[in-house]
């Protein structure tokens, strides 16, 4: 139960409210998790696809490395969006929301830098 | 006309004929059913003595000397009341010192308060911190965007990569361009629809779906500068 005054003062010195206080950490939260996701999905399909090299179903298992790589490009580039949110929206959970943003920018950099390597795809 | 007793006290009743079967309450709160015929013979009306009734002078009116003050008429339904704008609102003996801001209706100084820089009354702030306190609805623009975006993303990688092995195996250079075209052009729309977005929740404090409009925005440039990287590699290749 606040009076008046203190929700003047409240506003004008803009603390943040609640619901903004949960958003952000929903959103470090989020961002933290798919950009743990993604490096872990993409780890475990690179060791998949080192295991099975040379067998039989390597190009079935690199198309669904493919695949899953850059179906975590999505996941990481919703989660530096989710990061992006919750550093803007500022709170108790920066750091959390900067090791998110770090971990899905990093994949997104990888990803970007390994698909426009000249020498995979124009030698 | 049936007549009729009730069971419980013995009043006598009388129905219209047609409510023959219907059910009836004494004022003894006994439950009569109407009969289909009276029951009870006809009470023999009673006659009253007639009373004088001393003539009313009529009314004056408040203006004329010692005039009457006649009670305030009572309003009708949906008939909207004028405030007198030198009292207050709620307290009609007190003279009004100030006036909402949000609906300009005259209040003494214990009435109003002051929220953000501007006097309101009672409701009024409590509107106000409701509607503070209320979860931002989620810009429709923000979800196009994430949507747009993240289609966008395989699109421009796949077809950045068509464009680049037509190139590379020689074929018409005219025909890659065109698709590394289409290729840039649903990540184009997805970063503008991004950038309204942000800029529309950025001024207006009620709407959110940051996360969403940067996750598209996100998705969007990285699908650019992949498109783009690989199309100058390539220029600068040839």
């Amino acid at each position: 139960m606040l009076c008046a005054g203190c929700v003047d003062h409240a506003l004008e010195s803009g603390e943040t409210t609640p619901e903004k206080a949960r958003a952000h950490t929903r959103q470090a939260i989020l961002a933290l998790c798919f950009g743990i996701g993604a490096w872990i999905l993409s780890g475990g399909f690179l060791l998949l696809l080192a295991l099975v090299a040379h067998s039989s179903d390597a190009l079935m298992v690199g198309l669904l490395f493919l695949l899953v790589v850059i179906g975590n490009a999505l996941l990481a580039a919703a989660g530096v969006g989710q990061a992006l949110a919750a550093l803007r929206t500022r709170g108790n959970h920066m750091i959390l929301a900067t090791a998110g943003l770090i971990l899905n920018g990093l994949y997104l950099g990888v990803l970007v830098g390994l698909f426009s390597n000249p020498r995979g795809f124009l030698e | 006309m049936i007549w009729f007793a009730c069971k419980q006290c013995g009043k006598r009743h009388g129905r219209p004929d047609n409510l023959a079967g219907t059910l009836v309450f004494c004022e003894c709160g006994q439950g009569n059913r109407v009969p289909w015929s009276s029951t009870v013979s006809e009470p023999e009306p009673v006659e009253e003595p007639l009373v004088p009734v001393p003539p009313v002078p009529p009314p004056r009116a408040r203006s004329e000397p010692g005039g009457f003050d006649l009670p305030p008429l009572r309003r009708r339904p949906g008939e909207r009341r004028q405030p007198d704008p030198a009292y207050c609102l709620n307290h009609a003996e007190v003279a009004s010192e100030q006036t909402c801001s949000d609906c300009r209706c005259p209040f003494c100084a214990a009435c109003v308060t002051t929220l953000q820089g501007k006097t309101l009354c009672g409701p009024c702030k409590n509107l106000r911190i409701r509607r503070l306190s209320r979860p931002a609805h989620v810009s429709a623009m923000a979800i196009v965007s994430l949507v747009v975006g993240l289609i966008g993303f395989p699109v421009a990688f796949f077809l950045t990569l068509y464009a680049v092995g037509q190139q590379v195996l020689g074929k018409s250079a005219a025909g890659s361009i065109v698709i590394w075209l289409m290729a840039l052009a649903v990540p184009a729309v997805a970063l503008t629809l991004a950038l309204l977005a942000l800029r529309e929740i950025e001024t207006k404090p009620q709407v959110g779906g940051r996360s969403l409009a940067a996750g598209g925005a996100v998705s969007a440039l990285a699908s650019l500068l992949h498109s783009i990287t690989l199309a100058i590699l390539l220029f600068l290749r040839d």
